[in-house]
């Protein structure tokens, strides 16, 4: 028999061979960063609502807090989403003839619960809680973004692992003083850096080791 | 010589392709099971409905998940081609697209439940349900008023520095959207279109009992809606409180003022 091969497809299959690590890695990289991105994670995708609500026009324009909504933010381990009563507090009122706020009416005629699309959605073998992070200097803002500038509200950050972590291990990054929790596009007044390291201390945050350890978030 | 003799004729090539891939695949399918892509990808390819019909099918009864059948389906999103060659791997390496551990058949707060009636999986409490150490039976604190039945004009816990600046803050955020930050009526609500209320700083307003301030955010009072789902009892007294410290400070005077700081003052009478 003849040969099949040319000599030069040694040459050829050691680069392959070598060239493989790099496809590999390549591999590997392209799907860490998929994991990543936002069409994974669905980060910064507005999502449909049964009622177009806004914030930007009940925060942004008429400068509610979100506690006048989100009640239970600082003392539960999730944020409510408001009841129909809390829309009918104005609503009663005010664009009474509005139709796209008919689904609202019929929710509170009929004593039906909207029923909203969740936006920002970690797995159930995730334990988070709000209110240790309000009480102890994480604004809305650090986790949701500019949420007084969303017409329809989306998921602003990744919400993964690593996002998480990244805080964890340095919360002095980020906590602002605690009458500011809801405040929308904050400027520390002074140094990030300064005014966390101060707050860290003044509002015992606990050490990053205890704060990383696994069994903070899976328990 | 055919192009089948040649890979297929040649022992080593023909083992060291299927090798390669299947390593390649079982990686790639690997490494897409361990991505979250499976619940998009689910989403990504079926139907909605039928996803999650899926879901119910293959996972346990109604009883146990409920969701299966008030879940709200993100709306679909279109196929596209990266979803679809990643389901595909997936397929390959028989993964499922299910999500026991991300969805686990348990009721968290918001979660809907096909189970009763009206969807909510959060029970409304059964009337006349009492927690212990929780029979509200301290009249003046529950409901503002003496035994007569009469407003009182007294707190029911002292007013300190601190309840005052709690009133403050809860006050910004509960009721300065009508009545404005001082007070006056202003809100943001009333420039659109809310019926104005009255101004703090009249004599009919302030010669109303503590008691009966604390009733108007409890019950409501005509065109002002009632408060009790929103605020808490004690933070409604602290901001009765403040309520009277902003009446006391747009009718304050001169005399008010402790006689060592009145120099500050600059001469204002
Ligand atoms: C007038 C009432 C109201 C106010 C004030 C309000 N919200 Fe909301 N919020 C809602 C409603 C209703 C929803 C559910 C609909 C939606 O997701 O847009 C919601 C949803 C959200 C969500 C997404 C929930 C999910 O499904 O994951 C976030 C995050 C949020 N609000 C944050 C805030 C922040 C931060 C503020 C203050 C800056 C605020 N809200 C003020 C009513 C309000
Ligand atoms: C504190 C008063 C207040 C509350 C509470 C409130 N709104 Fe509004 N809402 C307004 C005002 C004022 C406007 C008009 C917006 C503007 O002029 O910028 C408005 C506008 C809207 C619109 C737009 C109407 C249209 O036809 O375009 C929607 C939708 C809406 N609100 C939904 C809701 C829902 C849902 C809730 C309950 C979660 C709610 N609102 C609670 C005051 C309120
Ligand atoms: C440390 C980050 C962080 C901060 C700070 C934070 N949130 Fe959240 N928020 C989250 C995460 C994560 C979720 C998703 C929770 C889940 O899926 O269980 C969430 C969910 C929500 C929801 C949906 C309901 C729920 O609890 O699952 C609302 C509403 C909300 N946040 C409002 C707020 C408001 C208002 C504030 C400020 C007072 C706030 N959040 C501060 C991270 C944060
Ligand atoms: C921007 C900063 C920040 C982000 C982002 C953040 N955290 Fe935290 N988290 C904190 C701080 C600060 C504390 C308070 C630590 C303490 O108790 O002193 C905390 C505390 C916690 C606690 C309570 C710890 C305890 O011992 O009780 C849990 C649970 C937690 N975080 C989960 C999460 C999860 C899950 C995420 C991601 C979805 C997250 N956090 C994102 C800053 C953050
Ligand atoms: C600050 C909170 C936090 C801490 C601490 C933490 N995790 Fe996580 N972990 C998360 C969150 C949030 C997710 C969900 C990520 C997502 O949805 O993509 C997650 C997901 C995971 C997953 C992926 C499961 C899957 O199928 O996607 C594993 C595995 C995991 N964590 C293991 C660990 C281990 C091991 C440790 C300790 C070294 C740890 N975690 C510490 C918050 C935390
Ligand atoms: C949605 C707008 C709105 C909000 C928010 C609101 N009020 Fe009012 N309030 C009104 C209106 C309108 C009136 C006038 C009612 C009438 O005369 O029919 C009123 C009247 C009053 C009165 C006078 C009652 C009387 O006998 O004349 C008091 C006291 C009062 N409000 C206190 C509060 C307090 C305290 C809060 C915060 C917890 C609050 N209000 C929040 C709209 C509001």
């Amino acid at each position: 028999m003849s040969q099949i091969f040319h000599r030069s497809t040694n040459t050829f299959a050691r680069i392959t061979i070598f060239g493989a690590v790099f496809v590999l890695a390549f591999v590997t990289w392209a799907f860490t960063e998929l994991d990543r991105s936002t069409y994974n994670t669905r980060a910064t995708e507005a999502r449909e609502q049964p009622v177009p609500f806004s914030h930007a026009h009940h925060v942004g324009g008429i400068g509610l807090d979100c506690r006048y909504c989100h009640t239970t933010v600082e003392t539960s381990s999730f944020a409510n989403i408001p009841p129909t009563k809390t829309c009918m507090n104005c609503h009663s009122q005010i664009w009474l003839t509005s139709p796209t706020l008919e689904p609202v009416r019929a929710s509170f005629r009929e004593n039906k619960s909207l029923d909203w699309i969740r936006v920002n959605d970690l797995p159930d073998f995730v334990y988070f809680n709000h209110s240790i992070h309000i009480n102890k200097g994480v604004g809305c803002e650090t986790c949701h973004g500019r949420v007084d500038k969303m017409p329809l509200t989306w998921q602003e950050n990744s919400l993964q692992m690593e996002w998480c972590l990244n805080c964890h291990r340095h919360p002095e990054k980020f906590v602002r003083p605690r009458e500011f929790i809801t405040t929308m596009g904050y400027q520390p007044a002074g140094g990030q850096e300064e005014i966390g390291q101060r707050l860290v201390h003044e509002y015992n945050i606990q050490d990053a080791r205890l704060l990383t350890s696994c069994s903070t978030c899976h328990r | 010589m055919r192009l089948k003799h040649i890979i297929f004729g040649h022992r080593l090539v023909a083992r060291a392709l299927v090798r390669a891939a299947s390593t390649l695949v079982s990686t790639l399918g690997l490494i897409s099971h361990c991505l979250r892509l499976r619940r998009s990808v689910g989403r990504a390819i079926l139907p909605a409905a039928a996803f999650r019909r899926l879901g119910c099918l293959v996972g346990q009864d109604a009883i146990l998940r409920p969701d299966c059948q008030s879940v709200q389906p993100d709306p679909v999103r279109p196929v596209r081609l990266s979803a679809a060659i990643a389901l595909l791997l997936a397929a390959l390496t028989l993964t499922a697209c299910r999500q026991d551990m991300h969805d686990q058949p348990r009721f968290i707060p918001l979660r809907p439940s096909g189970f009763f009636e009206d969807g909510r999986s959060e029970r409304p409490l059964i009337e006349g349900t009492v927690a212990r150490g929780h029979l509200n039976d301290d009249l003046a604190l529950y409901t503002g008023r003496g035994p007569d039945g009469k407003p009182l004009d007294t707190f029911p816990f002292p007013v300190t520095k601190d309840v005052v600046a709690r009133g403050q803050e809860r006050f910004n955020v509960y009721c300065s959207p009508c009545h404005d930050r001082t007070g006056n009526g202003d809100g943001m609500v009333v420039r659109r279109g809310y019926r104005h209320p009255p101004s703090y700083h009249t004599d009919q307003i302030r010669d109303l009992a503590n008691g009966y301030i604390f009733d108007v955010i409890t019950n409501g009072f005509g065109a002002m809606p009632d408060y009790a789902a929103q605020i808490p009892v004690r933070d409604r007294w602290a901001i009765v409180a403040y309520v009277r410290a902003l009446q006391l400070s747009e009718n304050a005077s001169v005399n008010d003022v402790p006689a060592e700081d009145r120099s500050k003052l600059g001469g204002a009478k």
